[in-house]
């Protein structure tokens, strides 16, 4: 008879074990984008070819009025902003891969490992997401100051942009979640959230900033989430203002927080519903 | 007049060799090395008018390679071929209205809508008159059975239903030849031996040449007259198929569980024990020895069954004997 | 006439992949409000954008809008008679192109009306829609708008064609090959006026967006044979182009020494 091994339990503090394991996941999440080089290269000329597009639009929009600034935004800031918004969008095969994996029972394989789904699933989007949406922003910035030059750099509003950056890849993430969730009582939610995905196209800056809006369309356009996320750390990185980034960091606060608890009442609900039904 | 003539085919592939890794890649973009593969050797064969042809080989053998030759869709490196008196890769527009084509992995019937809906555009495409083509179809339909099959849309049918219907979708044009390309790759006996009958039907009934490649030593036994057996890019076997039983066939393997572990089997004449394992026992019956039957008589008598599977030995072993005989 | 036939032949594969998609009823709904909803999504900041700057180089609301209704007409014909320009790459790469070659039809044809997006119809609606509210709606206009429409198309399903035979030479570039094309048509929602200098180029070579949509346009805004007669000669030019690229490459494919071919 050949010998029996056990693995042994790790016997580092249980908070950092459940740490290690997360971070173990974005690793070889990260890893694995990395490999998809030269997509992402080929990648940049469809973003190079959209910056370039709203460079022209506002060269002609700013030199038809004659202005050099528009609600106090300077035309390549403007662009530089649309740039941070362009590097980051709500991910539709995020959300066609957690559909894939509730759907197929996959997810039964992952309820009876120890670990809480959600937050795996968070993981595995920051390794993707947040390489990609690095890369893009690395190469962003390099297309954006080639078209516009700089703008007034400074260190202090890159650093105080850090929390808004982490805030807006969890608060996609949770927009996203909520509605692969969704799937386990509506066949197919891809559509309803492509619906979304327009509205936050629209109001979200990916053309056209929801700053320079009109009127009350600006404030409330401000308060959704849609604005809330790689607009705001565009904004707060290239024309900071106090008033708006602490509004910022609370409005994304409050919506992370009203859809993770829509996540865990969702998530309990569904997995009853999974239970009972076998999957 | 031979309907399909092959003289000396040859096809060489030549594509870049690229080992794994960033910076090889990049290297193989501006030195590259290149290898070359002959799939097919020098190949000649000719087939009258209404023969069946089974042309069989291992994967990577040369046949895929050979029957897109043959229609048209590769030309060659050097040699010359003839179908319908049509030289296929310079003549293919042509070529199309008298040959017919059945893939097993890749159909043409739409997957969404009814056969007969594909039926009615293929009689467009290959420009026939409409009320002939009518009747041909219903014909075709009564032999094949298809009748209660073409109403329904395509991704409702079983496999073997399918196959049915692109038999009759390749013969609506009367084609002189058909190419199958694993046709009942993926069905069950049933389904397997319905199609090989609606296959030998048409051939009878229209005499339509019928050049079939398969990896079931089965269907090529049931269906053809004549095989043709490609290894390495060359032919290594043309002759009649029922020689190819009788001079290399000699043996069926069969697979046993049992229902308790303590079986005991009795040294037969003939039967040589292949692998033997806790429930199960793997045996090859010598046929010119011994007969299947009787084997399996002897070691039921002594022994609880639970399951049997009896098979052709694989192809090949067929092909090895070829070459150990032929030395 | 040979060109009846084929005039015919694609005419049955429009009925054919109509009535495929439309098996799927809930699935065809969906898709075509989906377009809608995507296509309402873009005007929508459009609508924004004008609201807050009334004028911008001579364009106003209404001429983004009949811009929206062009690239909607356009496409929507596209995607109606050649809906399988978008899948070339595709077929190449998986050795798919052989059922094409054991037809007796030009294969360059087959392989466009084989495939029929989905939300054609939707397309179509929206176009007209934009057309109307536009104000720019008139008999002439219309006829103008389905003769421009169908030029465009031509032009644009040509671009497709040549981005997508590279693949017959250059392996796997069926992706870069759609990201083109969806360049051009993001290029075509946009006024072309906003547009100076080296990039005008572009639009009227490698990315023929100032054919589409732009030339369109000015045709509908003010009519002039000459326009009209440019936009004839440039369809022209990009389809005998198209074509021989595509033959190129199918000769080189039947060589078989592509380099993702299967064998």
């Amino acid at each position: 008879m050949s010998q029996v091994y056990t693995a042994k339990k790790s016997d580092k503090f249980h908070l950092f074990r459940i740490f290690e394991k997360y971070l173990e996941i974005f690793k070889i999440s990260y890893r694995s984008t990395f490999a998809y080089i030269l997509d992402a290269l080929s990648n940049t000329i469809n973003y190079a070819i959209r910056l370039l597009i709203f460079n022209q639009l506002y060269i002609a929009t700013y030199s038809s009025l004659s202005v050099e600034t528009i609600d106090g935004l300077k035309r390549s800031e403007v662009i530089w902003m649309l740039m941070f918004v362009q590097s980051f969008h709500l991910s539709l095969r995020l959300l066609i891969d957690i559909i894939n994996d509730i759907k197929s029972g996959q997810i039964s394989v992952f309820l009876n490992k120890p670990f809480y789904f959600p937050l795996f699933q968070l993981s595995e989007f920051l390794g993707q997401q947040g390489v990609k949406c690095f890369i893009n922003i690395i190469f962003g910035s390099i297309i954006t100051y080639f078209l516009v030059g700089g703008f007034n750099f400074q260190i202090t509003s890159l650093l105080l942009a850090i929390p808004l950056m982490i805030g807006t890849i969890i608060l996609a993430f949770v927009q996203v979640f909520t509605f692969a969730l969704i799937s386990f009582w509506i066949e197919d939610s891809s559509a309803i959230f492509r619906i979304y995905s327009k509205l936050d196209m629209v109001l979200g800056g990916s053309i056209f900033p929801p700053s320079l809006f009109p009127g009350i369309l600006k404030n409330i356009s401000l308060l959704l989430p849609f604005a809330n996320g790689s607009f705001v750390v565009g904004r707060c990185i290239v024309a900071f203002q106090k008033d708006e980034y602490t509004k910022a960091l609370i409005l994304q606060l409050l919506w992370i927080t009203f859809f993770t608890s829509l996540i865990g009442i969702l998530y309990k609900k569904g997995v009853k519903k999974l239970v009972i039904q076998g999957g | 007049m031979p309907i399909i003539s092959v003289t000396n085919l040859t096809k060489t592939f030549r594509f870049k060799v690229k080992k794994e890794g960033f910076k090889n890649s990049l290297k193989s973009m501006f030195k590259a090395k290149f290898k070359t593969i002959k799939a097919v050797d020098a190949i000649s064969f000719s087939i009258e008018k209404g023969e069946t042809i089974g042309f069989i080989g291992p994967n990577g053998a040369g046949k895929s390679t050979t029957i897109k030759m043959l229609t048209g869709i590769l030309f060659p490196t050097a040699g010359r071929a003839k179908v319908c008196d049509l030289t296929p890769w310079e003549k293919r527009q042509k070529l199309a209205f008298k040959i017919g084509t059945v893939f097993g992995q890749k159909p043409q019937l739409w997957y969404h809508l009814p056969a007969i809906d594909t039926f009615n555009l293929f009689a467009k495409i290959y420009e026939l008159d409409m009320t002939t083509f009518k009747k041909r179809l219903n014909w075709l339909i009564k032999q094949f059975e298809t009748k209660d099959l073409i109403h329904t849309p395509v991704r409702k049918l079983s496999l073997g239903q399918r196959m049915r219907c692109e038999i009759v979708v390749s013969l609506i044009h009367s084609p002189e030849v058909i190419f199958l390309d694993e046709p009942t790759i993926g069905l069950d006996v049933i389904a397997k031996q319905q199609i090989r009958d609606t296959i030998k039907h048409i051939n009878k009934t229209e005499g339509t040449t019928i050049f079939l490649t398969s990896h079931d030593v089965g269907d090529i036994e049931k269906l053809t007259k004549r095989t043709i057996i490609i290894n390495k890019g060359k032919i290594i076997f043309d002759g009649k198929t029922r020689s190819l039983r009788w001079d290399y066939i000699h043996s069926k393997i069969i697979s046993i569980r049992f229902k308790d572990p303590s079986f005991k089997i009795p040294p037969i004449n003939g039967v040589k024990i292949i692998k033997r394992s806790e429930y199960g026992l793997k045996i090859q019956v010598d046929t010119s020895k011994a007969d299947v039957e009787n084997v399996l008589k002897r070691i039921m008598n002594k022994n609880k069954i639970a399951d049997i599977t009896i098979l052709d030995p694989p192809l090949e072993e067929i092909i090895a004997k070829i070459y150990k005989n032929k030395k | 006439m040979k060109i009846f036939k084929y005039i015919d032949l694609t005419i049955e594969y429009i009925k054919r992949n109509f009535a495929g998609h439309m098996e799927y009823r809930i699935n065809f709904v969906m898709e075509i409000v989906c377009m809608t909803i995507q296509n309402g999504g873009f005007a929508a900041i459009w609508v924004i954008f004008f609201s807050k700057f009334n004028i911008v180089n001579d364009w106003t609301i209404n001429d983004i809008l009949l811009l929206h209704a062009i690239a909607g007409i356009y496409y929507a014909i596209g995607a109606t008679v050649a809906g399988g320009m978008i899948r070339i790459g595709d077929k190449i790469a998986k050795g798919e192109i052989d059922f094409f070659l054991t037809l007796p039809k030009d294969v360059l044809w087959h392989i466009l009306v084989s495939h029929m997006k989905p939300s054609v119809l939707g397309e179509y609606i929206f176009g007209i829609l934009m057309f109307i509210l536009s104000g720019y709606f008139s008999i002439t206009n219309t006829l103008l708008l389905i003769s421009t429409g169908i030029l465009a198309a031509a032009i644009f399903v040509s671009s497709g064609i040549i981005y997508h035979s590279l693949s017959f030479f250059f392996g796997k570039t069926h992706e870069l090959a759609e990201r083109m094309i969806w360049s051009i048509l993001g290029f075509t929602l946009y006024p072309q006026s906003i547009f100076q200098g080296n990039i005008r180029i572009l639009l009227y070579t490698l990315m023929p967006a100032g054919f589409i949509a732009g030339i369109p346009v000015e045709l509908i805004k003010e009519f002039d044979i000459n326009k009209l007669a440019i936009l004839f000669v440039a369809t022209l030019i990009f389809m005998t182009i198209a074509r021989i690229i595509f033959y190129k490459g199918l000769k080189k494919y039947e060589s078989g020494n592509l380099i993702n071919v299967q064998l």
